[in-house]
């Protein structure tokens, strides 16, 4: 992966016609402002991939069995990680 | 003289997972923004089953039987899972009806069902008054897929 440094107000191009550029920085925020031909599809990556996994989500066809072991065991496991409050602490 | 004050709108559905289901207008949800990717499926009902238990419900689009979600309460798995909106966003959705909505979180069950992962950075949001529901991207930094079947310490 190419990484640059860039500062507040400075761009840089890609291919043809799309622009990059830095119009604010606060704290851990960055704020970039694009300049791409209309043809040119612009998706934050969290929500591509949300796209994706709704998708998936979509076509998997479960058994309802399998759903009724699944609720059974994570109740069984949230009583576990409840007495491990700790490790429970689920904030990637 | 019989006054009816609601007008009653019972139908029948085909779904993906019960065959045919009557369902009311009054229990139809409307996602005033829709789930990513499925912009063009805006109604909804909600279904669960009794051996299954309410953590796990199927949202079913009223507008195409072979669509359907399941949807499990992330609290279920993640006892501490209470993600925070933007005060922008929070407004935006109070607009359009959602006060006070529930969280729950889209699941991908494959046929290994231990490798179950559920979206708890796209959220789908249901506010159980006003019926109104949403799919949102938390600014918080959580998995889009995060396990169902959290993996215990020295199981394989």
């Amino acid at each position: 992966m190419l990484i640059l440094t860039r500062k507040l107000g400075q761009s840089l191009i890609i291919g043809d016609g799309i622009e990059v550029s830095i119009v604010d920085v606060s704290g851990d925020k960055v704020k970039v402002g694009i300049s791409a031909p209309k043809d040119v599809k612009i998706l934050r990556s969290e929500l591509a991939e949300t796209m994706e996994v709704n998708k998936i989500a979509a076509e998997s066809r479960t058994d309802r069995s399998v759903l009724e072991l699944l609720a059974n065991r994570s109740a069984i496991l949230q009583i576990k990680a409840d007495n491990h409050l700790d490790d429970s602490k689920e904030k990637k | 003289m019989l006054v009816f004050f609601f007008e009653v709108t019972d139908m029948e559905i085909m779904t993906r997972d019960f065959g045919q289901v009557t369902i009311s207008d009054e229990g139809t949800i409307r996602f005033v923004s829709p789930i990513y990717g499925f912009e063009k499926y805006t109604e909804y009902v909600l279904l669960s089953d009794t051996n299954i238990g309410e953590s796990f419900i199927w949202l079913q689009s009223v507008q195409e039987p072979d669509l359907c979600f399941i949807l499990v309460d992330p609290r279920l798995t993640y006892p501490h899972y209470a993600p925070s909106l933007s005060e922008e966003a929070r407004q935006d959705l109070s607009r359009k009806g959602l006060n006070n909505p529930v969280y729950w979180a889209i699941a991908v069950i494959p046929q290994e069902f231990r490798k179950s992962t559920i979206n708890l950075k796209s959220p789908v949001l249901i506010d159980p008054d006003s019926k109104k529901a949403a799919q949102v991207i938390l600014d918080e930094d959580y998995p889009i897929r995060a396990p169902l079947i959290p993996q215990e310490k020295g199981e394989g």
